[in-house]
């Protein structure tokens, strides 16, 4: 889709100059359809997309670029204003100029915005000033990208293609964050409670928490696929589906456990041996291939004083 | 009938809890009740999200803690009466010839019986819809005959080539979508139950009575091409 400079001239828009590994439009998802097997999808790391919708002073649900290790670059056809959170970027530029994460970025038309490679972890998020334009459905612009649902058309962006905005109310107050507020996240711990089928796994010699696992290069949006340690269980593959969300841990025969992601399907048929507390599961999203980690088992008591922990250090959250 | 169900309610975690019904008094299957169940939950209240499989209704809150008793008191609300009962069978072409992806080779040899056994026992019987859900479009149909029952594969495909009907236990099952699956597949179907641009295509939901009918390669493409 290349447009003549004359018709793209006036237009509030940006064009992509280099895609990204996976850059989609997402929100915070669609709740409320996964009784018809509809994933919710949705920002991974929802807490990083609120966090620079936060510091543009826009609404928590709006839409954002969600990007997958490598960034993208754009160019802006207007000036826009722009904020990117969530896993620390090696560089970004503006007319190659470096400018910093977590700020609010002007940009003017003409120039061009890139955002390299992720340093550590493994998704950001571009937040912009006005909402970008994309395919409603259900409630949400989200992609999934299985079925080619919301999004730019159901895809992840492409090269040259334009996206475009729509105008937005006044804004809210924008949120600061001090200078000390870093972007690192730590996944090397992911806090769980015990699943309905928790039963199952054996008390071998090893604790649930001295297993160590690594991210396999095989997950994406749906899951993620482990190496590493395996957990022992009786399964015999003969369970009923049962219903399973982000942060459910399934865990098939074969010992590895596979942690469902932000576009989760919504039947399971292995045993759901664990459950990622809410205050955690943001962190899922920025789980990269190879990286390691274990999981703490933590009682619902403590799941809930995570939740409002985390609420009180990020005042912006929604529930969601 | 309405308010004399006896539950038992899961709490899971923090924001997640399960509802079972003790279904003995019912006249009304598990699936189609839990279902309907769920619809009547998500129409009571705006901040949860809401799944139902053959045995259970899972709800989740957006809002932490959960909170149990106000999901429990507008289960008493549900009224049994609201379920409308169809006996029409609903016909979906199969195609068990290896086209892409298949177990069919193995899932012989590891029942002992030949591949034209398996599909005269797949495509003879009149199957009801258990639940839908896992992705977009797919529904679990049962009962599966014993004699082709198998169990999920140890490792879960990463993906599943779209129209794949799978088979696990006492199940049987159309891939519509695509993407990870862990049930083995003995063959495709033209037809797609995930069509974003014909609400008919989402037309299976639990209740409602299906048969699979065997056609040749030839008949698969063309019925593909049709669209």
């Amino acid at each position: 889709m290349r447009l003549e400079a004359s018709k793209t001239k006036s237009r509030m828009a940006i064009q992509f100059l280099k895609t990204g590994l996976q850059t989609t439009v997402q929100d915070l998802g669609r709740a409320g359809s996964r009784h018809i097997g509809i994933p919710l999808s949705g920002c991974f790391d929802y807490l990083s997309s609120m966090k620079a919708n936060a510091i543009l002073g826009k609404e928590m649900n709006s839409p954002v670029l969600e990007c997958a290790m490598t960034g993208p670059q754009f160019k802006a056809l207007k000036d826009i204003e722009v904020c990117i959170s969530g896993a620390r970027i090696n560089q970004i530029t503006i007319d190659g100029v470096e400018v910093e994460q977590n700020k609010v970025l002007s940009l003017k038309a003409g120039n061009i915005f890139t955002a390299d490679v992720a340093q550590k972890n493994f998704r950001f998020y571009i937040a912009f000033s006005k909402n970008i334009r994309a395919t409603q459905f259900m409630n949400s612009v989200s992609t999934y990208l299985p079925a080619g649902l919301g999004g730019i058309n159901g895809s992840k962006i492409e090269n040259d293609q334009i996206i475009d905005f729509v105008e937005v109310g006044p804004k809210n107050s924008s949120y600061h964050f001090s200078d000390k507020h870093y972007d690192d996240l730590s996944t090397s711990i992911i806090r769980v409670v015990k699943g309905p089928e928790f039963q199952l796994l054996d008390d071998g010699s090893m604790s649930l928490e001295e297993h160590n696992f690594i991210v396999s290069n095989e997950s994406n949006r749906m899951g993620i696929r482990t190496d590493g340690d395996r957990f022992s269980i009786d399964d015999q593959g003969l369970m009923k589906s049962k219903p399973i969300y982000p942060g459910t841990i399934q865990c098939s025969s074969g010992g590895q456990p596979i942690i469902m992601g932000a576009d989760a399907q919504t039947l399971g048929g292995y045993p759901r041996i664990l459950q990622v507390i809410k205050a955690d599961r943001h962190l899922l999203g920025q789980l990269r291939p190879n990286d390691n980690f274990a999981f703490k088992l933590v009682s619902i008591e403590e799941a809930i004083d995570a939740w409002r922990a985390l609420k009180k250090a990020n005042p912006f959250i929604c529930e969601l | 009938m309405k308010s004399n169900f006896k539950k038992e309610i899961s709490v899971i975690s923090e924001d997640i809890l399960e509802i079972k019904i003790d279904l003995e008094k019912s006249a009304i299957k598990g699936s189609e009740l839990y279902w309907h169940l769920a619809e009547h939950l998500l129409t009571n209240h705006n901040d949860i999200e809401v799944v139902a499989s053959e045995e259970m209704v899972s709800v989740r809150s957006k809002l932490i803690p959960i909170d149990a008793n106000r999901i429990e008191n507008s289960i008493s609300s549900f009224d049994l009466k609201s379920i409308i009962q169809t006996d029409d069978v609903l016909e979906i072409p199969v195609c068990y010839e290896p086209i892409s992806t298949s177990d069919i080779e193995e899932v012989s040899k590891q029942l002992k019986l030949s591949v034209d056994e398996i599909i005269a026992i797949h495509s003879s019987a009149v199957y009801e819809v258990k639940a839908i859900g896992f992705t977009p479009g797919f529904s679990y149909l049962g009962d599966l005959d014993e004699r082709i029952s198998v169990p999920r594969l140890v490792k879960p495909r990463i993906d599943t080539p779209v129209g794949s009907v799978g088979i696990a236990n006492n199940r049987t099952g159309i891939y519509s979508l695509g993407g990870p699956g862990g049930w083995p597949i003995i063959g495709i179907t033209p037809i797609n139950f995930f069509n974003l641009n014909d609400n008919d295509s989402l037309k299976l939901k639990p209740g409602i009575k299906i048969k699979f009918k065997e056609i040749g390669k030839d008949a698969f493409r063309s019925i593909q091409n049709e669209k």
